[in-house]
């Protein structure tokens, strides 16, 4: 249950010691937590002040994934920078921490932007992650190795016998189907508690949120972390042409991830200015959130969100063949994949050992360049073509977005929302394209608005104007 | 560049730019700009659009931007980074042209050249270009009230237009000193080729030849060293504007020309053309030359193009024939529809290339409005 | 009163705002700092052409509530005709309906909107009528199976439609601007008048034949014109998105009108207003009396800083805002200052996107207008 990182991870491990797997989503891959993050691949030097087991397994798996899934890794570097009231005491025992789990640290040249008083600047073995391609390969793997990857199918209920999970009930636009089965793993993130509920065994879950702000362009080719305890806004990742600058950790009551609270958004670029100078003239697209589902241990009290372990955990419910795995993160998700895989695998009786560590990723699509085609880009920011679009015909226009990247680039759509709509009308009809173009064009709203000012602001504008007055779309 | 990366996608740089409507082949300024250079950042690019060369530099995408984004500057980038992707001769012959002070040192003009030659060096073979005309005189006042600054195309090409122009204000009572000394370039030629070092090195040397005549104020002939030495050096090329009002010498005789010296002029009934240079446009705005020919009771009449086509040295390279014919033809098109009846005597423009291309095209004998005026007050 | 007036910004409401000053004999500069909204814009005038529950209105006129908050209705009647007797001295002819109600105009994604005052190269009519549709491959923002689709949603009737090749010259980084430069050349024009004979084979003479708002810039009438005549029906536009041919063309032709009628179209950024005039970033002052039409947050005439403090960029001036974004369109600026005049989407009060852009334009440019008469006239 659930096609983020977790999920597909652990049907992708356990596919390869030849279980027969089926994933299923609400959404569409990566539609929760794993769709919402920095993207940074952690070289764990972030953790090493505060969990070293932690911090060694990310640079385990750091370099596990640059074997494995180099297409989609991006080996950027990383920098981490102390503010000047940061103690050398504190540095000091930082640089041990990382040679103590092997993280290569050496002294760095201060970078451009940076605010100058900020003078000790190390360099780390960070890198980024391209999640959406990559869960999307870790799929079509999958479907290549004969598992299924329902999307848009949510989980409605499951019937046990003998104390043994049995079948699991789905639904979708299709309608409802029984699925028989051996062994259910909810992998559903924020979502965990509710699908657990299903079986009657509801999960000690916390959720925190984290605000993340997105700027329109690289504005750093590294990695750029604050060194100091882990805190609000200390990490900036470059992300091909934009940068993400988070983050915070808050609580929250609810999965679905909520718009970016405005005050947390200025203290995001509070603390910001603080390390870059320049920050609040850099040209911002949006700003969003994403949900972490933790797991607070029984007996924990009331530690603060960010005090609880980002470790992860598995869980055996009492219901035969129902694990649940909540926490983590996505630079460890392999690993986390292969621990949980380790039990299902021993409860069905399968005694293949883990292949992941060797087993390199689908390779990636062939990265689709559109400039020397003899058509023009629907889509001018991020050079997305009609070619592209129908190699992902079939999704709707927000899994489209999420596959040829069309509408996220500066404009957010301003200027390419309604024609990749026409092409779509195409197949779907008008009325259902002028449905998905209303709900691609929210979602893009909802992001700028968390981000209104400067020339975001302007474009927030452009882009009413050229909606209501040029094209006539729809007010409400 | 706090700017380089605020693009709207709006368009307004398209909607501006002269090349587009008459280069199918232009990529236009969006593209070749800051999308372009958001690329260029995120992937170190190498990848170049080689129409990118064909920009003449006009700055009117940049002028028209709405979020300030620095549109004609990143092009200049964008070419700077296409130059070694070009033929050797193309980057000699650009070299040459980048360093149009060294030019005009040649004993002989461009419109000497052996056209056999020419055509070995990619040059235009349907431009026209310029005859020899240097300075034949330098006052040198004690004192000077005015600097007077001397470009490059003025000091070989342009010594009627200097004479005229110091002469009307010597009329005026002024002290005038040619500055710099020596043959100097602000780098607007360099620039708009995307030579950015040159343009730096020429800039730079042509602010120390400053230095060392100064002057309280210094007046321009032409809007495009006007806008580079005023608002290009600081922004764009690590200089200091020199510590001097600067403005176009036809702005100062407007605002400075007492009553008595526009009645000595009576042009009542005459039509006179004039046409503010794409640069101009940038720098200043449309408006001077017309008010100095409404000053002399003349009417102004505004030709109403963008662009026509000469920009600086851009009609001499071979490979802009077809875009700078063209847009010498909107020219005279735009002459043909305003239907002036008699037909207009002069067209006053302040850029020398300018005047040859407009008068190839409109045959209308195009001249510096300082020229004008001398002509005027000096008849025979 | 003043004879000189400064107007701040070259979009719609400022060169409204200078042709009424104009036609009442007043020294006008205009001067600018980014083109403004012209090329986004297709010309034509909305007027609150959705109701309260967002459905398209009939008739102006149902909102005399609303109107009567800017003008009394009779102001209205003669500033609708002043609009259209400007626009007709710059050269654009326009079409309303006979019984005053709103016309009907398909947009580019084929959704038939309720438009005032439209231009004449656009087709717009009183009620819902079969069309034929010609477009070119290549012209990304007008998919004619899509619209053909949608048309006949929102009409009702039939959409015939005719994909054609697009020319020999075309590449895919064509834009409006590129098409229309290429209709405007001889050679564009022989190819379209033979294009579309081809295209109209089979297709019902009855109805008019629409095309891409891409007919030319300088050439429009004349050729849709000639289109008309050879194939023997109504040829019309649809506008497109940005760049917006519609608007590049009534900008291009007001600008020239105002400069040959002695308006100065300056470059410059504003940095302060007084009762005296303005100072630009360069130094320049520009005395007189001024008015602003500086467009608002989407004009460039209010920034939105980081923290969500808002400042008038012209004068520095902070401006309060809720921070709820609904307000943003309808911030208002230095609504009490008694040293400028503010018009157009910085004068608040009208959400121009979802209302009627240029309709906010009339009605704030004409508020403007109607007190500064009485100002006058009291001073009298």
């Amino acid at each position: 249950m659930g096609a983020g990182a977790t999920g597909l991870g652990v049907a992708w491990d356990l596919m390869l010691r030849g279980v027969a797997v089926i994933v299923v989503d609400q959404g569409d891959l990566a539609h929760g937590t794993s769709g919402r993050f920095h993207g940074l691949l952690h070289s764990g030097a972030r953790y090493v002040l505060t969990d070293a087991v932690a911090a060694g397994q990310c640079q385990a798996e750091n370099l596990c994934l640059r074997r494995i899934a180099g297409p989609y890794i991006e080996d950027t570097g990383g920098l981490f920078a102390a503010p000047p009231e940061v103690p050398d005491r504190l540095i000091d025992q930082w640089k041990q921490g990382c040679r103590a789990v092997n993280i290569p640290v050496a002294e760095s040249v201060v970078v451009k932007g940076l605010n100058s008083r900020w003078n000790r600047v190390f360099s780390v073995n960070d890198g980024v992650i391209n999640g959406y391609p990559l869960l999307q390969a870790l799929a079509r793997g999958i479907e290549e190795g004969g598992g299924r990857v329902l999307t848009h199918t949510r989980l409605v209920g499951a019937a046990e016998a003998n104390g043994k999970i049995r079948k699991v009930i789905l639904e979708s636009a299709e309608g409802t189907q029984e699925l028989a089965v051996d062994a259910v793993v909810n992998a559903a993130g924020p979502w965990a508690g509710e699908v657990a509920a299903l079986w009657g065994d509801p999960l000690p879950l916390t959720l925190s949120r984290g605000v993340m702000v997105l700027f329109s362009h690289r504005q750093q080719p590294q990695v750029i972390n604050r060194l100091d305890m882990p805190g609000d806004g200390d990490i900036l990742v470059p992300h091909d042409h934009i940068s993400i600058w988070g983050t915070t950790d808050r609580e929250t009551a609810l999965p679905e991830a909520p718009p970016p609270d405005y005050q947390e958004v200025i203290e995001l670029m509070e603390r910001g200015q603080e390390m870059f100078p320049d920050m609040g003239q850099w040209r911002v697209l949006r700003a969003f959130t994403g949900v972490r589902p933790l797991y607070r241990a029984p007996g924990s009290g009331s530690a603060s969100t960010r005090d609880i372990s980002r470790d992860f955990v598995v869980v055996e419910h009492p219901l035969s063949g129902a694990f649940s795995v909540i926490g983590g993160k996505w630079t460890t998700f392999r690993l986390m994949a292969q621990q949980v895989a380790d039990r299902v695998a021993g409860y069905l009786h399968y005694s293949t050992p883990c292949q992941t560590q060797s087993h390199p990723l689908p390779p990636r699509l062939e990265s689709f360049d559109s400039s020397g085609l003899a058509e023009p880009f629907l889509c001018e920011c991020e050079r997305v073509s009609t070619r592209q679009l129908q190699q992902y015909s079939g999704g709707s226009l927000s899994d489209l977005r999420t596959r040829t990247w069309f509408g996220m680039g500066p404009c957010q759509g301003t200027f390419c929302g309604h024609r990749v709509a026409a092409w779509q009308s195409l197949r779907v009809g008008v009325e259902q394209s002028d449905q998905e173009l209303l709900n691609f064009r929210s979602e893009r709203e909802r992001g700028m608005l968390s981000a209104l000012w400067g020339d975001n602001a302007v474009e927030w504008l452009l882009q009413r104007n050229i909606r209501f007055q040029g094209l006539g779309e729809p007010t409400k | 560049m706090l700017n380089d990366d605020a693009c709207l996608k709006c368009s307004l740089c398209i909607a501006a730019c002269p090349i587009v409507r008459v280069d199918s082949a232009f990529s236009g300024p969006k593209a070749l700009g800051p999308e372009w250079w958001r690329s260029a950042v995120a992937d170190d690019l190498q990848e170049t659009d080689p129409s990118v060369d064909d920009c003449t530099f006009c700055q009117l995408c940049e002028e028209a931007c709405p979020a300030q984004v620095p549109v004609a500057h990143l092009i200049a980038q964008h070419k700077d980074r296409h130059r070694h992707h070009r033929s050797k001769v193309a980057r000699l012959r650009d070299f040459a042209l980048a360093h149009p002070h060294w030019i005009g040192r040649l004993p002989i003009g461009p419109d000497k050249v052996p056209r056999i030659f020419a055509k070995a060096v990619r040059l235009s073979g349907n431009a026209d270009y310029p005859p020899k005309s240097p300075l034949s005189f330098s006052p040198r006042p004690s004192v000077p009230d005015i600097g007077l600054f001397v470009d490059c195309f003025n000091r070989d090409y342009g010594g009627e237009t200097v004479q005229a122009a110091v002469w009307i204000l010597h009329q005026l009572g002024y002290r005038v000193q040619l500055v710099p000394e020596e043959a100097h370039c602000c780098g607007a030629a360099a620039y708009a080729s995307g030579r950015l070092k040159d343009a730096k090195d020429i800039a730079s040397s042509t602010y120390d030849a400053l230095k060392r005549t100064p002057v309280s104020t210094l007046l321009t002939l032409n809007a495009t060293c006007d806008g580079t030495i005023r608002d290009e050096w600081p922004r764009y090329l690590g200089l200091n504007s020199p510590a001097a009002v600067i403005m176009p010498w036809t702005d100062w005789i407007v605002s400075h020309a007492p009553q008595q010296f526009w009645q000595r002029l009576s042009e009542k009934d005459r039509k006179v053309l004039v046409h503010t240079t794409c640069r101009g446009k940038v720098a200043q705005g449309e408006g001077s030359m017309e008010q100095l020919v409404a000053l002399t009771s003349a009417m102004p009449v505004p030709l109403g193009i963008a662009c026509c086509g000469a920009a600086g040295s851009y009609a001499f390279k071979a490979e802009h024939e077809d875009a700078a014919q063209a847009l010498g033809k909107s020219a005279k098109a735009a002459l043909d529809e305003l239907d002036l009846v008699p037909e207009p005597e002069s067209m006053l423009v302040d850029s020398g290339t300018c005047a040859l291309h407009l008068h190839q095209y409109t045959d209308v004998p195009a001249l510096h409005p300082a020229l004008w005026l001398y002509k005027k007050l000096n008849p025979g | 009163m003043r004879r000189e007036w400064v107007v701040v910004g070259k979009g719609p409401s400022g060169l409204l705002s200078a042709s009424l000053l104009l036609s009442a004999g007043y020294d006008v500069t205009i001067v600018a700092h980014g083109q403004g909204s012209f090329p986004l814009w297709s010309g034509t005038l909305d007027f609150y052409s959705v109701d309260q529950q967002l459905r398209p209105v009939a008739h102006p006129g149902d909102h005399r509530d609303l109107l009567s908050r800017y003008l009394s209705y009779d102001q209205w009647l003669s500033g609708w005709d002043t609009w259209r007797q400007i626009l007709a001295s710059i050269g654009v002819e326009t079409q309303v309906d006979a019984m005053g109600a709103n016309l009907l105009s398909p947009t580019v994604t084929g959704v038939l909107y309720p438009r005032y005052v439209v231009p004449g190269w656009q087709y717009a009519c009183p009620v819902p009528e079969p069309v034929t549709v010609v477009s070119w491959h290549g012209i990304v923002d007008l998919d004619l199976e899509s619209w053909a689709a949608r048309y006949q949603l929102s009409s009702g009737l039939e959409a015939e439609i005719r994909y054609r090749p697009a020319p020999p010259s075309w590449s895919p980084r064509w834009t409006a601007l590129h098409w229309a430069g290429f209709f405007d050349t001889e050679v564009g024009m022989a190819w379209l008048e033979h294009d579309l004979d081809e295209a109209a084979v089979g297709t019902n003479a009855q109805y008019p034949l629409l095309l891409p708002q891409v007919i030319g810039i300088r050439g429009t009438e004349k050729i849709l014109n000639r289109l008309s005549l050879a194939l023997g029906r109504t040829v019309k536009e649809i506008p497109l998105v940005a760049p917006a041919l519609g608007g590049i063309r009534i900008q291009e032709r007001w600008q020239r009108f105002l400069v040959r009628q002695g308006v100065r179209l300056l470059t410059g950024e504003v940095i302060l207003v007084n009762n005296d005039g303005v100072k630009l970033a360069d130094g320049r002052m520009l005395a007189g009396r001024t008015v602003l039409a500086t467009g608002g947050v989407l004009g460039g005439g209010l920034r939105v800083n980081w923290d969500h403090t808002v400042v008038n960029t012209a004068t520095g001036e902070a401006v309060l805002w809720s921070g709820n974004p609904e307000d943003l369109p309808v911030l208002s600026i230095g609504g009490d200052s008694s040293s400028y005049d503010v018009v157009g989407r910085s004068s608040g009060n009208w959400n121009g996107d979802v209302h009627g852009g240029a309709g906010q334009t009339l009605a704030s440019v004409l508020k403007w207008w109607y007190s500064l008469q009485q100002e006058v006239s009291l001073a009298k």
